[in-house]
């Protein structure tokens, strides 16, 4: 990572051609690391690492002894995998890591050096190489390196790859333009987002529409509720439908949910739409009216079309999608009998999608984006401490989630949905996935088999995925979107709410929305 | 007598009536006038709560927002010396970046009297304003102060708050030293029982003694801060003259809540003192 990369926010050409000099340099990087971990393993130990968690010791099925009682049973033929030892330590790490990205940014004395994007890979670095300390120590050299296979090949690498392409190839594509500010413009605005954010991600369709929002209402005074709404459905609940859409849907992909499950959402998605943007019809009529005369003037006089550039990306955006549906290598390729993709197949041709974006994106495009990569590094460097310290408590979770007392559907979708709204939602949509996995031991009906023989329940995963996609708009911490929305909008003079005043909104319009979408399709 | 007094170019919509009041009484006694503006990082970009993917446009936000401070911080200070040039008035500026309760306590050790906008200091614009700001400078005493609304005024109608504490004592006391004159009109209020009859008329008593010749002692019925408020409203008052009221060792470390509600809700120049 080059000083260069911190650097964002930046306007000339120049600058644009050194992030794409930049994004190209990263192409090169990601597809070499994948290749070389190609050679480490073949797609069956993909699938199965992908699913599996990093110990793996034949002991007492159902043992609550401790482990230095527990020994290998192979004579009871019941095979588990037992606690690690002092389980409790393994699990401070992740602990440390949540607590460094919800408080750094707060603190005084931390938050300009937590800007950095350097700094948080420092940490975490040290707080994963505490994690495989901690494996090294108490359980086994091996254990070590299975969990570094785990979180890195198995989970990091797919789950950046895809929102490495999803967000250089969204940044290929610019929409400009002034219209009329009415409620049906702003309200068609936001359901396109709505729609587009499934398939392009709610990253990608945030950035994509927010500014030609902020462009036609520019002459508004009341603007607020329409960002808001914007944050609501556009940043959040439009991701819904597709493991592209939000991240922990895609990690869900990952683990082996099918990559249509999530239109069983559609209803849920479909039911929270509507309503939302109903009220914000209503709410920005209302607000329209209360306009002054001098405003709405001026807005019917300063026009600019729509213009939409850089088109040739929705191809290689529809490129991405078709490699994340078709490319599993856990899978055949759909049409062939047996023949399946090879280890991160699926990966080096995302990236090559991103690399081409960056070949034939024209320059100017990209710099009426504001596109640099800070916003993906940070993503990126955040992630490999989160699958690193993570290994720890999901494999206490897989032991031990049943005896958390939780098995109502409705339980897990609070729970993700308020875990969701204060961390991010992708750590947090695993937990609850491994907590729910944990409670399934054979399949039946209503129950999805996931990769690795391993089980879910689908009215949980519905649940989980709902709390973590839906209830990410609760803050602007909830979601990455909502807070690039919320700074762009302050950029363009938008007084947007303080942290607890846009909870305000939240608490106001989408809890007793959820309290519905519980009461109808959660219990 | 009033020799120095530090304007706080604060950039908000106060800052008209902030530099006309400045002017009127650097004319009346003489003085020389401070302006200081300040841009305090703390206050313009504090730390706030960033989702992971959101780091970057925290940061161009915020820089964005310090511009728009430091922009706004030059242009007060034009803004204050094109008015003194204008007229005549011995003044200096300064712009200073750091922690506002510091710069202020270092930059009032030689001043007589500050003058502060009431309300949206040292935001220019660029944040939300921080009602705690003014209590904050009160607290760590930076004071005696002059919070001034956004109406020019010639401080001329004032209104003393008055329960016989210590503290409104001072206050009144204070004031009469730096800015009784024979044309202004004071009017000595105090709220239901908090003070005797005759605390009461010594106070109006002791403010005649410092040449003010049109004094008033009322009694109102209500909770301090509202009355007071209301009453300064309904009388035409341009200042208020308020101690905190702190009765013990912890609410003296602190402004008193009435003090707190006047700082909060006065449309009116308030004459702080804690």
């Amino acid at each position: 990572m080059s000083d260069h990369s911190e650097e964002h926010g930046g306007g000339n050409a120049g600058v644009i051609r050194g992030f794409n000099t930049i994004g190209c340099a990263i192409v090169v990087v990601l597809s070499i690391i994948g290749l070389f971990f190609m050679g480490h393993g073949h797609q069956e130990d993909h699938a199965q690492g992908a699913s599996d968690q990093p110990t793996a010791e034949v002991v007492d099925a159902g043992s609550q002894a401790t482990p230095d009682t527990q020994k290998p049973s192979e004579a009871s033929g019941e095979v588990t995998t037992k606690l690690p030892p002092l389980w409790q330590l393994g699990t401070v790490p992740f602990v440390l890591m949540l607590l460094s990205i919800a408080i750094l940014p707060l603190i005084g004395s931390t938050h300009h050096w937590w800007e950095v994007n350097r700094h948080k890979l420092m940490i975490a670095l040290i707080l994963s190489a505490l994690t495989l300390l901690y494996y090294l120590i108490f359980v086994s050299p091996s254990t070590a390196v299975l969990a570094i296979e785990h979180g890195i090949p198995g989970e990091y690498v797919p789950f950046i790859v895809l929102l490495f392409s999803l967000y250089v190839i969204s940044g290929g594509v610019n929409v400009s333009g002034d219209l009329r500010a009415t409620p049906m413009t702003n309200t068609t605005f936001i359901l396109i987002g709505t729609v587009i954010a499934s398939f392009i991600g709610t990253t990608g369709a945030s950035m994509l529409l927010i500014r030609p929002l902020l462009q036609t209402n520019a002459e508004r005074k009341h603007r607020v509720h329409t960002v808001i709404f914007f944050i609501f459905l556009v940043s959040n609940i439009g991701g819904t439908l597709l493991p592209i859409g939000d991240p922990p849907l895609f990690l869900g992909y990952l683990k082996g949910v099918p990559f249509l499950w999530t239109f069983k959402l559609f209803i849920e998605w479909l039911s929270m739409s509507i309503v939302l943007l109903v009220i914000y019809f209503i709410w920005d009529t209302i607000a329209y009216r209360t306009e002054e005369k001098k405003d709405i003037v001026a807005d019917d006089t300063i026009r600019k079309p729509l213009r939409v550039t850089g088109l040739a990306n929705f191809l290689l955006l529809g490129g991405v999608v078709l490699c994340v549906a078709l490319l599993d290598p856990a899978k055949p390729i759909p049409g062939t009998n047996d023949l399946h993709p090879f280890l991160f197949m699926r990966e080096l041709l995302m990236l090559g999608l991103a690399g081409l974006s960056l070949l034939i994106t024209r320059t100017s495009i990209r710099e009426a984006n504001r596109f640099n990569y800070f916003a993906i590094i940070e993503v990126a460097v955040i992630f490999i401490g989160i699958f690193i310290t993570m290994q720890v408590p999901l494999e206490v979770l897989k032991l031990k989630g049943a005896e958390l007392g939780l098995d109502q559907p409705w339980h897990y979708f609070w729970a993700t949905g308020i875990l969701s709204s204060f961390l991010d939602n992708a750590p947090t949509y695993l937990v609850f996935f491994q907590t729910a996995e944990s409670l399934t031991h054979e399949t039946g009906p209503g129950i999805l088999t996931l990769m690795g023989g391993e089980f879910i329940r689908e009215d949980l995963l519905v649940a989980i995925s709902l709390g973590a996609v839906f209830m990410g708009a609760n803050t602007y911490i909830g979601n990455g979107p909502n807070f690039m929305v919320k700074a762009i909008a302050e950029q363009e003079g938008v007084r947007m709410p303080s942290f607890f005043g846009y909870m305000f909104y939240s608490g106001l319009i989408l809890l007793p929305l959820f309290v519905i979408v519980t009461l109808i399709f959660i219990d | 007598m009033i020799k120095r007094i530090l304007v706080v170019l604060g950039g908000s919509r106060f800052m008209d009536s902030l530099i006309q009041t400045s002017l009127f009484m650097a004319e009346r006694h003489g003085a020389t006038l401070t302006g200081c503006a300040v841009v305090d990082e703390d206050l313009i970009d504090p730390g706030e709560a960033v989702p992971v993917g959101g780091g970057g446009a925290g940061k161009e936000a915020r820089e964005q927002r310090l511009g728009i401070a430091r922009t706004g911080a030059l242009e007060a200070t034009h803004r204050f010396e094109e008015a003194c040039q204008a007229k005549g008035i011995a003044h200096t500026t300064e712009v200073i970046e750091g922690n506002s309760i510091e710069v202020l306590r270092e930059a009032w050790r030689f001043q007589d009297i500050g003058l502060i906008g009431v309300r949206e200091i040292f935001n220019y614009g660029a944040v939300e304003h921080d009602p705690d700001v003014v209590v904050r400078l009160i607290n760590h005493g930076v004071r005696p102060l002059i919070a001034i609304d956004s109406r020019g005024t010639r401080l001329e109608r004032v209104q003393i708050a008055f329960n016989g504490s210590p503290e409104s004592c001072k206050a009144l006391r204070q004031w009469a030293m730096i800015h009784a004159t024979p044309e202004v009109s004071v009017r000595v209020v105090t709220c239901g029982d908090e003070c005797s009859e005759a605390d009461l008329e010594a106070a109006g008593a002791y403010v005649r003694d410092h040449g003010v010749s049109k004094v008033e002692c009322v009694r109102l019925e209500g909770s301090p801060g509202a009355t007071l408020l209301a009453e300064g409203e309904a009388w035409g008052a341009d200042l208020i003259v308020a101690g905190s009221t702190g009765r013990n060792w912890l609410s003296r470390m602190v402004i008193g809540d009435t003090a707190r509600e006047l700082v909060e809700n006065t449309n009116i120049a308030l004459f702080m003192l804690h």
